[in-house]
């Protein structure tokens, strides 16, 4: 079960960052993250618990709040009218050029993508080693806590395959809104966590500071539109 | 040597849009670990979100400041309108 939760966490990163940046470079991202993990594993063994985790965990926290705080700003100044939902003259201009880039995005890796993807995914693996341990290692059931852990990897990755179509039918900025949010909300935690500050709320704390980063937004959203609408009219 | 720096840079720019909103983010969880044997970690962990919260709001503020035209653009256009005809005559 604990296996389950942190990669469903795992999950929700390659989601988000699949729908808004493309799947490819979440799956490559993704993968990345497993295949170094199991180098990892198969080279240190069980001594890869003396991994220096709340260091790790910090830098990837800041990493990802960083990254969270910069789509969730854009998200916001769009959203108000500050920056254009989609600049019309431009992409009347420059239609071919457009199609090109769209092919290019579909093709290629964006590496911060796959970059917050690899975080995601690594972090939470490291995560999920850790309880595998910690469980196994403590009973002496090491084999079925591993197990269950791969159980657990199975069905989240099910889950995914199921949940992305309903995902790209929300409209774009929505969607990079509540993703800045997300993302931002699990930098917040790591950050929080690896400096060993204890969350109100317990386990639903990434729900309660996701929700939180959303009414910030909303908030964002009311102060900058006048500053819009002022674009709007000049 | 130029490609290591341009690969930095390119890696950095990935995170950072704004190099004011990161120090000051940077220095918030710096404060925030300098109080942690002073104050209670839950306390502390409201703080944090808060500050980060506020940095957010005041930076999305001030970028939609920068970004929205000056109000007195329409005057400039009704002076050059209305200086045309006199040059054409």
């Amino acid at each position: 079960m604990a296996s389950f939760v942190e990669f469903v966490e795992a999950l929700t990163i390659v989601l988000a960052v699949g729908v808004v940046r493309g799947w490819r470079s979440a799956f490559a991202g993704a993968t990345v993250a497993a295949v170094t993990l199991a180098v990892a594993i198969w080279a240190l063994g069980p001594r890869i618990g003396e991994l220096n985790q709340p260091l790790f965990k910090l830098v990837v926290g800041i990493l990802l709040l960083l990254f969270g705080l910069r789509w969730l700003r854009k998200a916001v100044l769009r959203a108000a009218g500050v920056i254009p939902l989609h600049d019309e003259a431009r992409a009347f201009e420059r239609t071919s050029e457009e199609l090109r880039t769209k092919e290019q995005i579909a093709k290629s890796v964006d590496p911060a993508a796959a970059f917050v993807a690899f975080n995601g995914v690594f972090v939470e693996g490291v995560e999920v080693v850790f309880i595998v341990l910690a469980v196994g290692g403590t009973g002496s059931h090491l084999g079925q806590a591993a197990l269950g852990a791969e159980l657990a990897g199975a069905v989240v990755v099910i889950l995914g395959i199921i949940a992305q179509r309903p995902l790209t039918r929300i409209p774009e900025n929505a969607l990079k809104l509540v993703v800045g949010a997300l993302v931002a909300a699990f930098g917040t935690t790591w950050t929080g966590e690896s400096l060993g500050l204890k969350w109100p709320g317990g386990e639903f704390g990434l729900v309660l500071i996701s929700g939180a980063y959303a009414v910030v937004a909303a908030l964002g959203v009311a102060l900058c539109r006048g500053f819009g609408k002022r674009g709007a009219r000049a | 040597m130029n490609f290591i720096r341009t690969g930095i840079r390119e890696f950095v720019g990935l995170f950072v849009d704004d190099w004011l909103f990161t120090i000051l983010l940077l220095a918030w969880i710096g404060a925030i670990a300098l109080g942690r044997g002073h104050v209670d970690s839950g306390t502390l962990a409201v703080a944090f979100f808060a500050g980060v919260a506020l940095l957010t709001l005041a930076f999305v503020v001030r970028r939609a400041k920068l970004l929205a035209p000056r109000p007195q653009a329409p005057n400039v256009e009704a002076k050059r309108s209305a200086s045309a005809p006199t040059a054409d005559a």
